[in-house]
C-alpha cells in the first residue's frame, strides 16, 4: 500500500509528541534517584506507561501498520533524546566527565531492556487505540444514524 | 487537510495528547538540568584555606589543630557523610614505627552535619595531646633531630596533616541495591594532605 502524505505526516506528529515520554522513561530508568517525577526502575509502571503512550499512536494512524511502524519510529526519537539527555553535562554545558569509563556503554547497558518494553507496550497501546477510536467512531454513526433510522 | 480535521474534531483526545507529552518534556528538562547541576557541584564544590598549628599549652601538653574552609557554590545542602583528620609524625630514623600518631578526629553520618547551600564552612579541629609516651615519642624526636643539625622544637615539628570529606549532595542519595553508581554521581570526596596539593 502506499504511503500518502497525510500519513507521513501523521507518523511525524506521533513521533514528535511520543518520543519525550520514552525519553523520560530511559532517562529515569538511568538516573532515578536525580530525575522528577521518579518511576522509581519499576517495570510495570514502564510498561503501562508505554501502552498509554502508543494510545494516540493507533487512534490518529487509520492503518495499524503504520501505527506500528510509529512505535518503532518514536522509540528511536525518544531512546536517542534520551542519550542526549544522558550528555546534556558533557554536551551542552561541556563539563569534565563525573563518572568512570564507558559512560555510554554503561547506558546501553542499562537500558536497552527497555526497548522491548517500549516496542511491545507500544504494539499494545496501537491495537488498543485503534480500538478505542473504533468505538468512537460506530458510537458516533449509531448517535447520528440509529434516530433516521427509527424515524 | 484530513489531519488538521481529525484534530478538530477529535479536540479532547488531542489536547490530552499533547498535555500528556508536554508534562514529559518538562520532566525531562527538570532531570537534565538536575543532573547538569551534580556534575557542575562535583567540579565546584572544594576545599580552600587549609592552615594548621602546634602549640604548648597548659601543663605541657600539646595542642595540634587543623583548619579548613569548604566551598559549596552549589544549589544543594551537602550532607557530611563522613569527616577525618590525622595529624602524624613521619619518623624515618625509626625502624619498627615509622609513624608517631599524634591526633585524630571523625565524624560519622550520624551527627548529620549539613553545609547550606552557596556558602563557605570553616572546620576547626584540635586535639590536645596529654599521652606523656606519645609526648616523649615527639620530645625524643626533636632531640634526635638536633643530632642532626635540625633545629625543630615539639611546635615545629613536621607534622602531617591528613584530612578527607565525603559528601552527599542534596537528598539524592538511594538505597538501591545494586547501582552503585547513583551514589557515586552525587557523592563528593575532597582530601587534603600537607604532603600534596589541595584534591
Amino acid at each position: 500500500m502506499r504511503l500518502t502524505k497525510d500519513d507521513g505526516v501523521r507518523m511525524a506528529l506521533v513521533s514528535a509528541l511520543s518520543a519525550p515520554p520514552i525519553a523520560f522513561m530511559t532517562f529515569d530508568f538511568m538516573f532515578p534517584n536525580i530525575s522528577t517525577p521518579s518511576l522509581g526502575k519499576n517495570l510495570m509502571v514502564v510498561f503501562l506507561l508505554s501502552i498509554l503512550t502508543a494510545i494516540p499512536s493507533g487512534y490518529f494512524t487509520r492503518r495499524t501498520d503504520l501505527a506500528m511502524v510509529s512505535v518503532f519510529f518514536y522509540t528511536a526519537v525518544g531512546y536517542a533524546l534520551a542519550a542526549l539527555l544522558y550528555s546534556a553535562p558533557y554536551t551542552l554545558y561541556n563539563l569534565d566527565q563525573v563518572l568512570s569509563d564507558f559512560y555510554y556503554a554503561m547506558f546501553f547497558r542499562f537500558t536497552i531492556i527497555l526497548l522491548f518494553l517500549f516496542v511491545l507496550g507500544g504494539f499494545m497501546g496501537a491495537v488498543f487505540g485503534q480500538m478505542v477510536r473504533d468505538w468512537v467512531r460506530s458510537e458516533e454513526t449509531r448517535l447520528t444514524f440509529g434516530g433516521r433510522m427509527k424515524g | 487537510m484530513a489531519l488538521i480535521e481529525d484534530l478538530k474534531k477529535h479536540w479532547v483526545t488531542a489536547t490530552l495528547y499533547l498535555a500528556f507529552s508536554l508534562f514529559f518534556v518538562v520532566a525531562c528538562l527538570v532531570s537534565a538540568n538536575t543532573y547538569s547541576a551534580i556534575a557542575q557541584a562535583q567540579l565546584d564544590i572544594s576545599l580552600q584555606s587549609p592552615h594548621y598549628d602546634a602549640e604548648i599549652v597548659r601543663k605541657g601538653h600539646l595542642n595540634i589543630s587543623f583548619s579548613v574552609q569548604l566551598y559549596n557554590p552549589s544549589r544543594y545542602t551537602l550532607h557530611v557523610y563522613t569527616l577525618s583528620w590525622y595529624a602524624k609524625l613521619e619518623n624515618s630514623s625509626s625502624l619498627d614505627e615509622r609513624v608517631i600518631p599524634v591526633a585524630e578526629d571523625y565524624i560519622g553520618p550520624s551527627q548529620f552535619l549539613e553545609i547550606p547551600a552557596k556558602t563557605t564552612q570553616n572546620y576547626t579541629l584540635w586535639f590536645e595531646v596529654s599521652d606523656p609516651a606519645t609526648l616523649a615519642k615527639l620530645y625524643g624526636f626533636v632531640n634526635y633531630s638536633h643530632g642532626l643539625g635540625d633545629n625543630y622544637t615539639i611546635e615545629t615539628l613536621p607534622y602531617v596533616h591528613d584530612f578527607s570529606i565525603m559528601l552527599i549532595i542534596g537528598e539524592f542519595q538511594h538505597e538501591y541495591l545494586r547501582e552503585g553508581y547513583l551514589n557515586s554521581l552525587v557523592t563528593v570526596n575532597l582530601t587534603y594532605s600537607s604532603r600534596e596539593a589541595l584534591t
